[in-house]
């Protein structure tokens, strides 16, 4: 009886952690966070930020239970033009003395597959709205050191105006295209 | 050009505001005059601000919106201080914690993000202590002969430089509000120099220190402002105290060498500013 029981217990860790969600924590150097807005309506400019940090709890099974957690820092914003990039950190724009880091929490997921809709709060410039993306996933492997790592991609537009970003309306566009890569090394 | 093309319109607007309502008080009894500087710079820079950056909500929910309340803080005060008259005990200490609040809130991020409170009091202390100085010098200016006229000669030499450090220090939007301050500012000396009736529009030395500091404090700590550049401005006007040139010198000379002096530290303060730029290739 003991050994039944035993046994009955180590079947139902098996199962269950093998229907537990995988907590992916994000790679910076493999993750990238670019983004474009038009320039006085010639053509586009476009920014990175070099620097990603976060969490991606992602259950195979019951994707409602996965979850992203998402911090970029403003410092780490690249256009390949220090004065360009003293004034997007500026009280003009993204004000970074002030506002240091842009977050997504997410607060629902949906969908099955690859394809996830992401919903959640991004807060830029100390303003926080509500957003959803597709999120198209993708595979899982094993990296160079043996570590499984998974990711995927996401594409989505917002108006800077929205989060109290509207110095040079009309000079530069309102609406930003931010492309974000995301690849994390699961715990 | 296109620099020129933004800041023009919110300029225009507040040389207009300022220079209706100094005829407005012109007219007026004695003692809406002891605050009609501070009302026509206040309400001026008010209607530029709010073309250049908008309405500011309240609360303010970042430093540049605190720039817009500053205004009208030392618009109120200015005139609480024409109408009551406090002794000068009173208005010290008043004046005092008005800076200490001011300094308190927009500094409010250095508060969340780098600073103790006890490291970040003893800055604002400091600060505090610095812009109480400032308006001393300003009011000191004002109380002189030709004063008056001379106050706003100074503060348009100090804005024109505030602006030109600030846009260098990666903000358009604060040299933006500088240039609006400085054409405002610069309408009230215009406007005194030109009208041949004895008008002395006082008041403005409290709440000019108060737009010059809030200006410069957004600079410095939120912007990329070289610490030299802010200290060379905000140490200029105290260059106005010193006596120059002879008693014989009419008074528009004496007026001249003052705002000569004052610009000079101004000039050192932008080619700092200049120095530390990135290359303005963008």
């Amino acid at each position: 009886m003991k050994a039944f029981t035993l046994v009955i217990a180590f079947i139902g860790a098996f199962v269950l952690s093998a229907n537990a969600a995988d907590t992916f924590k994000v790679d910076p150097v493999h993750s990238f966070v670019l983004f474009s807005v038009q320039h006085l309506g010639v053509a586009n400019t476009y920014g990175r930020f070099n620097d990603i940090s976060g969490t991606v709890v992602f259950d195979r099974d019951n994707p409602s239970k996965s979850s992203v957690e998402l911090s970029v820092p403003v410092e780490s914003l690249d256009t390949h033009n220090a004065k360009r990039e003293q004034s997007l950190k500026s009280p003009d724009f993204f004000d970074a003395k002030q506002f240091p880091t842009l977050t997504f929490k997410s607060t629902k997921v949906e969908g099955s597959g690859d394809m996830l809709k992401v919903s959640g709060d991004l807060t830029i410039h100390g303003m926080t709205k509500p957003l959803t993306v597709d999120f198209k996933k993708g595979g899982e492997g094993k990296g160079v050191f043996g570590e499984m790592r998974g990711g995927g991609e996401t594409r989505f537009t917002i108006k800077r105006s929205d989060f109290g970003m509207n110095f040079e309306q009309g000079e530069i566009g309102d609406e930003v295209t931010v492309i974000l890569s995301v690849e994390g090394v699961k715990k | 050009m296109q620099l020129l093309k933004q800041m023009v319109p919110s300029a225009a607007l507040a040389t207009a505001v300022a220079a209706v309502l100094l005829f407005v008080f012109a007219r007026w009894r004695k003692t809406a005059s002891r605050c009609a500087g501070a009302i026509a710079i206040g309400t001026g820079y008010v209607a530029g601000h709010v073309l250049a950056a908008g309405w500011s909500p309240f609360p303010p929910r970042h430093a540049t919106h605190w720039l817009f309340w500053f205004a009208v803080i030392g618009v109120i005060a200015a005139a609480a201080d024409a109408f009551v008259r406090p002794k000068g005990t009173v208005r010290f200490v008043a004046w005092a914690i008005i800076c200490t609040i001011a300094c308190r809130l927009i500094l409010q991020p250095k508060f969340s993000y780098a600073w103790s409170a006890t490291e970040g009091w003893l800055r604002v202390f400091a600060i505090v202590l610095a812009i109480v100085v400032l308006t001393f010098c300003l009011d000191l200016v004002d109380r002189s002969p030709f004063g008056t006229a001379t106050l706003f000669s100074v503060a348009t030499v100090l804005c024109g430089g505030a602006c030109v450090t600030l846009i260098l220090s990666g903000s358009l939007l604060l040299g933006q509000l500088a240039c609006v301050l400085g054409t405002t500012v610069a309408t009230c000396f215009v406007l005194i120099i030109g009208v041949s009736v004895p008008f002395h529009p006082s008041g403005a030395a409290a709440p000019l220190s108060l737009f010059c500091a809030g200006l410069l404090l957004s600079g410095f700590f939120y912007a990329e402002l070289p610490t030299a550049s802010a200290l060379l401005l905000a140490l200029a006007p105290a260059m106005a105290l010193l006596r120059v040139g002879k008693k014989s010198h009419s008074q528009s000379r004496a007026l001249a060498y003052r705002a000569a002096l004052v610009a000079v530290p101004v000039a050192i303060a932008v080619v700092l500013a200049l120095h530390a730029s990135p290359p303005l290739d963008y």
